[in-house]
């Protein structure tokens, strides 16, 4: 019977098991079985993709072209549809392989595709996404060239090349009621489950087996990863990282990222924030949440650091020690542990008490108003929520971050240029514009687009966590500058659209010290002034 | 083409392409003198001798029936728009007044002919202004009274572009960035100094190209300003500042042999006049290159003897003269190295200087810094909405921008910070770059 560390190391990047390709000797029964055990069947993908498969005759001149990211499981989907379809379609694996070393990408693809043009079975192709950009725009074939680019623009492509994108299945779907992360869940799932599981099954075999140090930490953080919280948590993160750093969530990563949880130098709940070459660590070290900073936790710190009584804390140890968590002893990884916990109601409610200071609002505020806008139903709470978010925090950090420089300008007034000391402002209206918000439906959820009236202009803006984490701190009082560029160019894109509707305007207002001119333009002749 | 008379010249001098001259005041410019040279040709005005005080009692004459009541509203007007020059905020044609006050001095006309020569003729009709208040139109009105677009001469004396695939860009960039006047007023700058650099460097670097026929973009590698310039970035070492530098030797006694060989008035680049070389000129320029080795042995000009071989073959013919120009001014083996020095050092401290940083051991390198990275993009993407970042790459090379890959991975986490790209993968070539105007 294999190790338990052996086991988990299939799902390693470094594992040859992490790149699939067609194998005729096996490298080990056992893990080959773990391998095959951990493949989530029947994705959303690879439904579509049996469907397109089934219905392709033999002699349609059809090309399929399945695309994505490096390490999304193309080609672990094309090895299994390989066997069952070899008869009547032809295969190519890997874009860019290649049996002959002095041929490039393109030349290769630019071979295939002739060869497919002379033969009559159909074709599939696994294609990462970059390089079918690339071949867009250096293949050789102009009528697969022609196809690839309008599937990159989002555009119809013909009906004998099917396009099949893996960025097409989102990872992550705001649902109505919060967010879901399907196939991270069930990889979790699959590796945790009490029933059914291989993993699970070595797991308890090596659990009375090796009582070394490092086997007894890697069983503790197994028992951690079962618990219903610390998943919640761990998909919350992946989500946060996908929202704020745009970060892709691929199979490959997302098996190597749990092994460093598991099998990571220290426990899961600080190998979840130390980083390392793992893209979505290394994008979650940003929310490590030893870097908050409140009373709470700063009294905590305090108190731990100096050892002073605590009986709940000594409770709390007390119970960890019985899942094998053993000689913990820095703040920080107690406040990680207190983290990755907050989500459940764990038999002791220690954690409990820090979820105000691990608050994550921001996601969720994200996620409610990204649902009124994707499915506004016209009800009188979801308007009056609408305009709630419309009014305090979109129009206010609109002329809060516009009148940056002159916080003397009233409600209404927006500044339009500064000459020489005298301020240059318009009076303007901006309001919601609730009625053209359901014209935007979107199904990415890395952004949902704020429609706004200016006077009698409509204007629009794409919103994102980032932008609208900015607002809210424009709001509190946060002025951002000009070197703080991240996403306050897309705020910068909509001022200088409500700047050119103030200029249209026909009366200007005109404040120095104490001073408020009004100037009206009558008509081309009379220009009306008050307040000199 | 070559000259009938083909006299040797006493002195070596250079009025075409490059506002190159051999003392060191020669390179001291005023930028805000070039621009408003160059936007009077650009936007083809006629040449009005109009100061901006002028200007401004135009506009109180125009403005003063339309304010009877409150004629006091006009010291407003003239305190917010006419004080600390707020008035060139309205539109990038107002320009035109800083080259107009007063007489132009030579250094910056000739650097203003520098930038003419790369236009070559083209230009735009007046700015749009849809961006303007009220307020404004009226000035603007006034100002497009008086100074009427399309009536002006495109330019004084009419040369070929040496460098047409930059032409061709600075045309392209330039109409992109006039039909945005606010985006062109606040870059309008930056942009000068950006193909000051471009128009020089690549100038340098097809010098000695010129028997390959038109000039094409060479690769110029730089690297972004926050970066390491480490000695390991083969590219960034070998045809980075080291190169530009070593090319530069070459411009001046290059164009000044070419301005010798031709008529004047009619000056063609160097790869136009060997394309034009027949065998009828043979025998006149092998006389000519030997009288001309022998009247620069007598100057002292040369520190090393130097023989003329007499050659059949137009190409070793040209070399050749180009090799004896140049040879007066070659470290050992000319008398009058200092001079092109000036020439080398005056081009690298007043034009190129934006784009060169020193860098401790690493020595000099050519950098980009985070502003120019913008203006660069929206150049490149121009009207398009977005670009692949392998297209936009493309768009930099082709203007003589080159970065490596390291570069480039810099390029797109600024990119990602200012929140304008669009990835389809996670791969870096489906990685899509918005403009951000």
């Amino acid at each position: 019977m294999i190790d338990f560390r052996t086991a988990l190391s299939v799902m390693s990047k470094s594992s040859p098991y992490a790149v699939s390709t067609e194998r005729s000797t096996v490298l080990s029964t056992d893990l080959d079985a773990v391998k095959k055990y951990l493949y989530i069947e029947d994705s959303d993908i690879e439904t579509d993709f049996k469907k397109v498969l089934n219905s392709l005759s033999f002699n349609d001149k059809k090309i399929i072209f399945l695309c994505g990211s490096s390490g999304d499981g193309k080609s672990e989907i094309l090895t299994r549809a390989k066997k069952n379809f070899l008869s009547k379609v032809n295969f190519h694996l890997d874009a860019t392989h290649s049996f002959h070393p002095n041929d490039s990408a393109i030349q290769t693809l630019d071979k295939l595709f002739l060869e497919f043009s002379e033969n009559s079975k159909p074709l599939v192709v696994g294609i990462n996404t970059g390089m079918l950009g690339n071949y867009a725009k250096e293949g050789a074939v102009s009528e697969i060239k022609k196809s690839a680019l309008a599937f990159l623009d989002k555009e119809s492509t013909p009906d004998n090349h099917i396009f099949l994108d893996f960025e097409s299945y989102p990872k992550f779907k705001i649902t109505d009621d919060g967010y879901e992360a399907d196939f991270t869940h069930k990889l979790l799932n699959k590796i945790t489950q009490a029933e059914g599981n291989l993993i699970r099954e070595i797991y308890e075999r090596n659990r009375s087996v090796n009582k070394d140090k490092s086997s007894k930490r890697l069983h503790a953080n197994y028992e951690l990863l079962s618990q219903p919280a610390v998943q919640k948590t761990i998909v919350e993160l992946l989500f946060k990282a996908r929202l704020m750093h745009d970060q892709f969530l691929t199979a490959r990563s997302l098996l190597d990222f749990i092994f460093t949880l598991l099998a990571g130098p220290g426990y899961l709940f600080d190998n979840l924030f130390a980083g390392g070459d793992n893209e979505l660590l290394s994008k979650i070290t940003d929310f490590d949440p030893a870097h908050l900073r409140t009373q709470k936790i700063d009294r905590f710190i305090l108190a731990n650091d100096l050892a002073l009584p605590d009986n709940e804390f000594d409770e709390f140890k007390a119970h960890i020690e019985s899942i094998g968590i053993e000689n913990l002893t820095g703040s920080h990884s107690y406040l990680r542990l207190f983290y990755v916990l907050k989500n459940g109601d764990f038999k002791n409610t220690y954690p409990s008490k820090f979820i105000q200071d691990f608050n994550e609002s921001l996601i969720e505020k994200y996620i409610n108003i990204y649902q009124l806008h994707r499915s506004y139903d016209g009800s009188s709470i979801q308007r009056k929520a609408l305009k709630d978010f419309y009014k305090n925090s979109l129009s206010t950090a609109i002329r809060k971050y516009n009148n940056r420089n002159a916080p003397n300008l009233g409600k209404s007034h927006y500044l339009i240029s500064e000459l020489n000391g005298y301020q240059l402002a318009a009076e303007l209206d901006i309001t919601a514009d609730i009625k053209r918000i359901t014209q935007f439906s979107t199904q990415s959820p890395a952004s949902f687009t704020a429609c706004i009236k200016v006077e009698n202009e409509l204007l629009s803006i794409p919103v994102n966590i980032n932008l609208l984490n900015l607002m809210q701190k424009i709001v509190d009082g946060y002025r951002p500058n000009k070197h703080d560029k991240n996403t306050v160019v897309l705020l910068d894109e909509l001022i200088a659209g409500i700047v050119k509707v103030a200029n249209k305007l026909n009366t200007l207002h005109i404040f120095k010290s104490n001073q408020h001119i009004t100037v009206k333009k009558v008509d081309e002749d009379e220009l009306k002034v008050s307040g000199m | 083409m070559i000259k009938e008379q083909l006299d040797i010249p006493a002195n070596n001098k250079l009025s075409t392409y490059l506002p190159l001259r051999t003392k060191s005041l020669h390179y001291k410019f005023c930028w805000d003198t070039v621009l408003g040279y160059f936007v009077r040709v650009f936007y083809g005005k006629e040449v009005k001798k109009i100061t901006v005080d002028d200007f401004k009692e135009l506009c109180k004459k125009r403005l003063s029936p339309k304010i009877e009541e409150e004629p006091d509203f006009w010291l407003v007007l003239e305190k917010m728009y006419f004080e600390h020059e707020q008035i060139f905020k309205i539109s990038p044609e107002l320009l035109i007044f800083k080259a107009v006050k007063g007489e132009i001095d030579t250094n910056s006309k000739k650097l203003g002919d520098m930038y003419l020569g790369l236009l070559n003729g083209f230009n735009v009709p007046s700015s749009a202004e849809n961006n303007l208040n009220f307020l404004e139109k009226e000035i603007k009105s006034e100002f497009d009274n008086f100074y009427e677009t399309g009536k002006g001469k495109a330019r004084e004396n009419e040369e070929t572009p040496y460098l047409p695939f930059l032409t061709e860009l600075f045309q392209q960039d330039l109409l992109f960035l006039s039909k945005r006047p606010q985006y062109l007023l606040n870059n309008f700058n930056a942009f000068i100094r950006l193909y000051g650099f471009l128009y020089v460097s690549q100038m340098a670097l097809n010098i000695k190209n010129w028997s390959n026929g038109a000039p094409t973009s060479k690769p110029c590698y730089f690297i972004i300003d926050n970066e390491k310039a480490s000695d390991e970035r083969s590219q960034v070492k070998n045809y980075g500042y080291g190169q530009l530098n070593e090319y530069l030797e070459y411009l001046f006694p290059y164009l000044v042999m070419n301005e010798t060989l031709q008529e004047k008035g009619d000056i063609k680049p160097i790869w136009q006049l060997f394309e034009g070389l027949t065998d009828d000129h043979i025998s006149k320029l092998n006389d000519f290159g030997k009288d001309f080795v022998e009247d620069r042995h007598q100057r002292k000009w040369y520190k090393k003897p130097l023989n003329w071989t007499n050659t059949n073959d137009n190409n070793e013919l040209l070399a050749q003269l180009l090799d004896i120009a140049h040879a007066q001014f070659e470290k050992g083996k000319g008398g009058l190295t200092t001079f092109n020095d000036t020439v080398r050092k005056g081009l690298l401290g007043n034009i190129c200087d934006p784009f060169i940083q020193r860098r401790g051991r690493a020595g000099q390198v050519l950098t980009f810094n985070q502003d120019y990275i913008v203006l660069l993009t929206n150049l490149a993407i121009g009207e398009k909405e977005k670009l692949r970042l392998h297209e936009l790459l493309d768009e930099f090379e082709a203007r003589g921008i080159f970065f490596d890959k390291q570069s480039q991975q810099c390029l797109i986490d600024f990119y990602e910070r200012m929140g304008n790209v669009e990835r389809m993968s996670d791969s870096g070539d489906a990685v899509y770059v918005r403009k951000t105007v």
